[in-house]
């Protein structure tokens, strides 16, 4: 029975005692009808005068023999109430009604999820509202058969969005009701729907509590890994990724465990494991490519877009490790027809690309693609192409792949530059079909290989002319036409074995005009070198810590006795110090000679302590790229070795591109001749100092200006050959 | 008639439930419906609870009524505007903003000529943020204030509401505020109040061209306000009406009464020509001021007015831009600050104790550092290392802020984490002094020196035992300060007798800095059309510094260089820059195309970045660059510098002696000359300065502010030994 219709108008009024007066009159002798006290009392209760409320339906309970009877119905008033409350978006009343409810049937475990709801609503949910329910308690009186398994789907969902150290304690109470790994799965997408920069660590902590209650659910343990890996705690991250391997039976589970671990084996700098787990990814990829994939592989289609999303970057890793690109790239493009096979039935239906400017005079439409556009190595190095392009010959359409925005780097330097902004979440297929709307001509992708999304949306092909360029080595997928390099970052034979048609700028495939620089916080008096040493410095991630290379570098020291090693960057910090101490020992270098660096703030300061080095020594077979740049404009003499693939030439490119020779090594012994020279020669550094400075005036690498004209005729070209003009 | 609510609703008035008044009322009428006002208030009731189409039909019901019947309209649309002109006061006075300016805009509706209500409507729109100046012409305000039936009306209520209104940098308000001349009584008061109105336009809006304008209009209403036509050059002057600024300081001194106020009158028209670049006719105004201020000193009054002796004492600096005489200068500034202390003592409007310092120290020094300049300004820029590398166990490091905010980035960044206590009084120099005292400061640093009033005055109280002057500039002479921070190289060896401070020479500089903060750069020589192999001399610097005598020596060099480029850059008037190297270039015969006048860049960020773009930076004399010097150092640029005997004439010898440099240091101006050709002419020198100015970063005491850090605090602690020594 609901509300008396004569009620009705009061109760939209909110004239709650005109309400009471109805029921009161209503309520004879005769009409005793106990729902008519409900609603009286529920009236009371709108009002604000809860006592009144409870006189009102215990009067009418206590006046009857069915005293249980009664209590239910009075409940399923309340919960209608109490949902009607809610719907209208009276969250604080509802609650209210729903305390009441908890008090008459403190068990209903489903009242009780509502309240948790009504708290995440009302924003006060945390261990304080968990603690006043009671809620453990509860559960451990009742069973769960009652409770509605889609309320707490969203209950939890409503946690998820706020997460905290009550997500955790709430989850906890439901353990045994996460029983299986459907129910993980499920809760586990939903928390990532509300994944941020700033609860990783939150969001950790709650994917280790579903390990701990699936502890073999794949998906769990691979997102767990690359969790570990982003609060840089890789030690947690390796041991996860070995404990994933050991759990995989399937082929693509195989790879997608062996790919976690190398991944968090590269950036500990675990150089220790990293060859035999090169190995068993090689094998794997091998199997895979001689033996296929079928759909029966996958549990779902999520499980299938994630596996095909690694597919396309799955040999991007071994650049770390070897110097092979032909066998790497032809891999690469083998595994790649598998993914063209696989992904064929998901492919958006895009209608014949149709580019807007077969009429020559309009301005070509260029798309540029990236999840990089922010404070990233790619942000800081595109940026100027933006400033620079004609933009009566060019219009710039700029799309982010999941990426924050909501920053100044990004509004500045991107933003306000493009013609046209869109933001893509996750979905491929969706991004694709945005893109073909806008009628490119040209696409241009700066992530290549690094971003799994990105992959996918070239791989759909929604514009005519495809373009790698910048991101990393080439990707080999099909769908990419041309990829942009120079005449020094990649080997005369490179077309050989890359799939892409290598396009080469008539300088240097990328310029810049510098690096802001802030004030420098360490100093070689504070570490305590003498002031006559000579500082080798340098600064890479744990992929790029190669040991052969590190040999290379201690074997320079050994020569040099006044010199000093400075390291510096990302990885497990321990790791790092064991494998140099170890090496320096083998080499004969004392380890006091190597100092570790810590991480600094911002990237500003970094730069800045670059003045402490006299010299840097590159990284071999992945080279830097931002870093070779930083120490070019800081004007310091580089020592690097250039060999085969476009990650062991980079710095090559650049360094001629800023007309130095100085210091370019072709094998293992000269790497070790010019950094002696260049650490023993002051002359020389002085020398190649002033070039550097000197450089900025006219050198390519410094001249963004010129680079936009020369991508811009390259675009221009390939457009004509597309057209066939 | 009814002249107020009914008694009987007074509940449901406070509870807002205008519907059962709204029911009460109609009641009434339908008891009485003869009683007009019952009427006034039912709309009343309608328009508080957001009816309002509803009240004006309840009004103009009773209005057209009896406009139809007795032709009593008038009398009848009085009552009613008295009955809402008094809602309106209660909903104000009870705060309720936006009911009052609903009312008064129906007031206004009935009655637009109402002036009364439409200044207070004007104001309460203000007040809410509702305000904009199409308003007034909407409101036809313009026209009822100059409606002869206004006359009569409050003046304060006039002037509260234009102060108001003429905060808006927009034409109309200036119409507006001379409509209300008409009403304006006591002018010295109005134009007192308005210019208040024209400083807040300029520090909140940072729109000083609208200050101009309101400040003209002071002129309009008092033509010979000396307060107003002391504020016109300076607010011309951030206007960037150059010429208009320095027309407008001479018509103020030409006006000044008496001695004192002729100083301040004449230092504004030699301070307004400096900053505008007017060089050609400083001569005469340099002459002018001298003469004033000996005027001044000969009288010695006692009864200077506060803003006429803050004046004095951050004025008498500017003799260091336009002569290298130490004696003279010093002699001036001595002068200036005992009498700028005899006053402040004197002045029996200044209620600011004395203090008699306590002798004692803590287990740590306390040092106390005062100042302005805690910020992104050149000292705060210099200053921040000092601070990161305080020894904290020996020393408690105070910071007092005048006029700059805790909240302040900079401060946020680099010196609030460093200090141990903070305090912020803005401008109360008396209540700082008391902080000071009652904090039982052991020694108190001032990094301002003349730079700012406000810290003359706390220094000149003398709240700590020992004081001292440090970086900000120039000592600033006043006896209350016991040393003056330098080192073997700012200040010639004889400097000692023209000091009235005591000189502490630190062991090697005066000052240490870590480095700059850099952009990317946004000049390059391709955008300037200037070809790569050419030689580029650069000079960035305000035009007060740019005295002709040395930019006759720069623009010699660039004649002798074949092929080189002078690059200038710097705050002024740039027409009146222009015309002064274009007539000095002439002299000589150099074109024109050979100097490039660059635009002020976009921060100092970007402006560090694009030093690069030189090879040669020229420094000026007798004003040397401070900041600009450090940062052409740590970009490693070769410095042209001539050294003379002032302080300002030796900041960039000593910065280079510092850095181990010896190359570019002149000691005449034809060893200026030399050294400008020398380093245009000889690449391999260049390289190697470049060189030495790399390797200095490891090396040098001016990169080398922990050492700094240690030798300025011996420094305390020396003193601190002297003063409890020496007994006080």
């Amino acid at each position: 029975m609901p509300w008396l219709p004569q009620a009705k108008a009061a109760l939209v009024e909110k004239d709650y005692a005109q309400v009471i007066s109805i029921y009161e009159q209503t309520i004879t002798a005769e009409d005793d009808d106990p729902c008519l006290y409900w609603y009286m009392g529920l009236a009371y209760l709108l009002q604000g005068d809860e006592e009144l409320a409870q006189t009102t339906w215990w009067y009418r309970i206590s006046q009857s023999n069915q005293e249980q009877m009664l209590l239910t119905e009075l409940a399923q008033v309340l919960d209608a109430e109490a949902k009607q409350q809610s719907i209208a978006e009276s969250f604080q009343i509802a609650w209210l009604v729903r305390q009441h409810l908890r008090e008459l049937c403190p068990q209903d475990i489903n009242n009780l999820l509502h309240l948790i709801d009504l708290d995440c609503q009302l924003g006060t949910f945390g261990i304080e509202s968990l603690t006043e329910l009671q809620l453990d308690l509860v559960l451990k009186q009742v069973s769960l058969n009652s409770m509605d398994a889609n309320l707490f789907l969203r209950v939890a969902e409503g946690t998820f969005a706020q997460l905290s150290p009550a997500t955790l304690v709430f989850l906890n109470n439901f353990r045994d009701y996460i029983d299986s790994e459907k129910k993980a799965s499920v809760l586990v997408n939903l928390a990532y729907g509300y994944k941020r920069e700033d609860n990783k660590k939150i969001l950790t902590e709650l994917l280790e509590f579903f390990q701990s209650v699936v502890p073999n659910h794949l998906r769990i343990l691979e997102l767990l890994t690359y969790s570990y890996i982003g609060l840089k705690d890789y030690k947690k991250a390796i041991f996860t990724s070995e404990n994933l391997l050991g759990k995989a039976s399937t082929l693509p589970w195989k790879l997608r465990a062996s790919y976690a671990l190398i991944t968090s084996l590269l950036s500990a700098g675990d150089w220790q494991k990293i060859k035999e787990a090169a190995i068993t990814h090689r094998s794997i990829i091998a199997q895979i490519i001689n033996e296929g994939i079928s759909d029966q592989d996958f549990v779902d289609v999520d499980d299938q877009f994630r596996f095909l999303g690694l597919l396309t970057v799955v040999t991007s890793v071994l650049q770390y490790l070897d110097d092979r690109p032909a066998e790497n790239h032809q891999m690469q493009t083998q595994i790649n027809q598998l993914h063209e096979q696989l992904t064929q039935k998901f492919k958006p239906t895009l209608k014949q690309s149709k580019p807007t400017s077969i009429i020559s005079s309009k301005p070509l439409r260029i798309g540029y693609i990236a999840h990089t556009f922010r404070q990233h190595s790619v942000g800081w190095l595109c940026r100027w192409l933006f400033q620079h392009h004609d933009r009566s010959l060019f219009e710039r359409y700029l799309y982010f792949v999941d990426q924050d925005v909501n920053n100044d780097f990004s509004q500045t330097w991107f933003l306000s530059q493009a013609d046209q902004a869109r933001i893509f979440s996750l979905y491929a297929n969706e991004a694709a079909e945005k893109i073909h709307e806008d009628q490119l001509d040209i696409l241009v992708d700066l992530d290549s290989s690094t971003c799994h999304i990105t992959s996918q949306i070239l791989a759909y092909k929604p514009a005519p002319i495809q373009v790698t360029w910048l991101g990393y080595d080439a990707s080999d997928l099909s769908t990419i036409d041309y990829f942009i390099a120079d005449p020094y970052v990649l080997p005369e034979d490179a077309e050989s074995y890359y799939s892409a048609k290598i396009w080469r700028l008539p300088q240097t495939y990328i310029a810049l005009e510098g690096f802001e620089v802030g004030a420098p916080s360490v100093s070689r008096r504070q570490l305590g070198l003498p002031m006559d040493a000579v500082v080798f410095f340098s600064s890479q991630t744990g992929y790029k810590r190669n040991p052969e290379t590190i040999k290379l570098q201690l074997k320079i020291l050994c020569q040099l006795p006044n010199s000093y090693l400075l390291i510096k960057g990302l990885a497990d910090q321990d790791i790092v110090q064991a494998l140099f101490t170890e090496i320096a020992e083998a080499e004969g270098v004392n380890p006091d000679r190597l100092r570790f660096l810590p991480q600094v703030s911002t990237e500003y300061i970094h730069r800045a302590n670059l003045q402490i080095a006299d010299v840097v020594l590159d990284t071999y077979p992945y080279n830097g790229a931002t870093t070779t740049l930083e120490a070019l404009w800081m004007g310091l003499p580089i020592v690097t070795r250039v060999g085969q693939q476009f990650a062991a030439r980079n710095s090559y490119a650049f360094m001629i591109n800023a007309g130095i020779s100085a210091g370019i090594a072709h094998n293992d012994a000269e790497y070790v001749e010019w950094g002696v020279r260049l650490g023993a020669d002051a002359d020389l550094r002085r020398k190649i100092y002033w070039q550097l400075q000197q450089s900025r005036k006219n050198s390519p690498l410094w001249n963004a200006k010129q680079f936009t004209q020369d991508i811009e005729t390259a675009y221009q070209q390939m457009w004509r050959i597309y057209n066939n003009l | 008639m009814s002249s107020d609510w009914l008694p009987q609703v007074k509940e449901e008035r406070l509870s807002g439930d205008f519907n059962k008044i709204t029911r009460l009322y109609e009641q009434m009428i339908e008891k009485e419906p003869d009683e007009v006002s019952y009427y006034w208030y039912l709309g009343l009731a309608h328009l508080l609870s957001g009816e309002e189409s509803e009240a004006q039909t309840v009004w103009w019901f009773v209005l057209g009524q009896v406009a139809l019947e007795d032709n009593q309209d008038t009398q009848y649309l009085e009552e009613l505007v008295a009955v809402l002109m008094a809602e309106a006061s209660h909903q104000n006075s009870i705060n309720q903003l936006r009911l009052s300016w609903l009312i008064r805009r129906h007031i206004w509706e009935l009655m637009p000529e109402k002036l009364d209500n439409l200044l207070l409507l004007l104001q309460i729109e203000i007040d809410i943020d509702g305000f904009k100046p199409e308003t007034l012409l909407e409101l036809k305000a313009i026209d009822v204030l100059g409606a002869s039936e206004s006359l009569g009306i409050d003046s304060s209520l006039v002037l509260e509401t234009l102060k108001k209104v003429i905060y808006y940098p927009e034409e109309v308000v200036i119409d507006f505020a001379r409509a209300c001349i008409l009403h304006a009584e006591s002018l010295e008061y109005w134009v007192e109040s308005l210019i208040d109105v024209a400083q807040e336009v300029r520090r909140q809006l940072r729109r000083p061209d609208h200050s101009v304008k309101i400040t003209n209009f002071c002129l309009e209403l008092q033509p010979d306000s000396l307060l107003a036509l002391e504020f016109l050059p300076r607010f011309y002057q951030e206007a960037r009406c150059f010429p208009e600024a320095i027309a407008a300081a001479k018509r103020f001194h030409s006006l000044c009464p008496n001695q004192a106020l002729k100083v301040t009158g004449a230092s504004l028209v030699l301070k307004t020509m400096l900053s505008s670049g007017a060089w050609t006719d400083i001569i005469e105004a340099v002459e002018s001021y001298k003469q004033e201020l000996l005027e001044l000193f000969k009288l010695n009054p006692l009864d200077l007015k506060i803003g006429i002796l803050s004046f004095l004492t951050v004025q008498t600096g500017v003799f260091a831009y336009l002569q290298d005489n130490l004696a003279e200068n010093r002699s001036l500034q001595n002068q200036a600050s005992r009498l700028f202390l005899s006053n402040l003592k004197s002045n029996s409007n200044i209620q600011i104790p004395f203090y008699q310092p306590a002798l004692q120290a803590g287990k740590k020094l306390k040092i106390g550092y005062v100042g302005h300049t805690f910020t992104s300004h050149s000292v705060g820029w210099l200053c921040r290392w000092l601070f990161l590398h305080h020894n904290r166990e020996q020393f408690e490091i105070y910071i007092y802020l005048i006029g700059l905010r805790q909240e302040d980035q900079f401060f946020q960044d680099w010196i609030l984490p460093n200090v141990d206590s903070v305090t912020a009084l803005n401008m109360d120099m008396g209540a700082i002094a008391q902080k000071i005292k009652a904090d039982e400061i052991n020694i108190l640093v001032d990094i301002d020196s003349y730079t700012l009033d406000a810290t003359c005055a706390v220094m000149a109280i003398k709240p700590a035992p020992v004081q001292v002057t440090w970086l900000g500039a120039d000592a600033s002479g006043l006896e209350t300060i016991d040393y003056f921070i330098a080192d073997p190289y700012v200040l010639p060896e004889s400097a000692q007798e023209h000091y009235q401070e005591t000189i502490w020479r630190l062991p090697q500089t005066y000052l240490a800095i870590d480095g700059f903060e850099l952009d990317v750069p946004s000049l390059s020589r391709r955008t300037l059309d200037i070809p790569d192999d050419a030689i580029v001399y650069f000079s960035s610097q305000v035009a007060s510094k740019r005295h002709p005598e040395t930019v006759k020596l720069q623009l010699q060099i660039i004649k002798a260089v074949t092929n080189s480029y002078y690059l200038i850059k710097g705050l002024g008037d740039d027409g009146l820059l222009k015309q002064l190297f274009y007539q000095l270039a002439d002299e000589i015969g150099l074109e024109h195309d050979r100097m490039r006048f660059l635009p002020w860049a976009s921060s100092e960020y970007v402006h560090r970045a694009n030093l690069q773009i030189a090879d040669v930076v020229l420094d000026t004399y007798p004003y040397n660059g401070a900041t600009t010097t450090l940062e052409t150092l740590w970009a490693g640029i070769p410095l042209v510098t001539r050294v003379g005997e002032t302080f300002s004439a030796r900041n960039s010898y000593t910065f280079l002696r510092n850095v181990g440099i010896t190359e570019g240091i002149a000691h005449s101006a034809k060893e200026y000359v030399e050294w400008g050709i020398r380093f245009g002419t000889n690449e391999e020198l260049r390289q190697q300065v470049a060189w030495e100015l790399r390797q200095s970063r490891h090396t040098s005491p001016l990169w080398n502010t922990q050492q700094f850090a240690r030798d300025m605090e011996t420094a305390y602690q020396q003193m601190w030994q002297q003063y409890i020594g020496g007994g006080g």
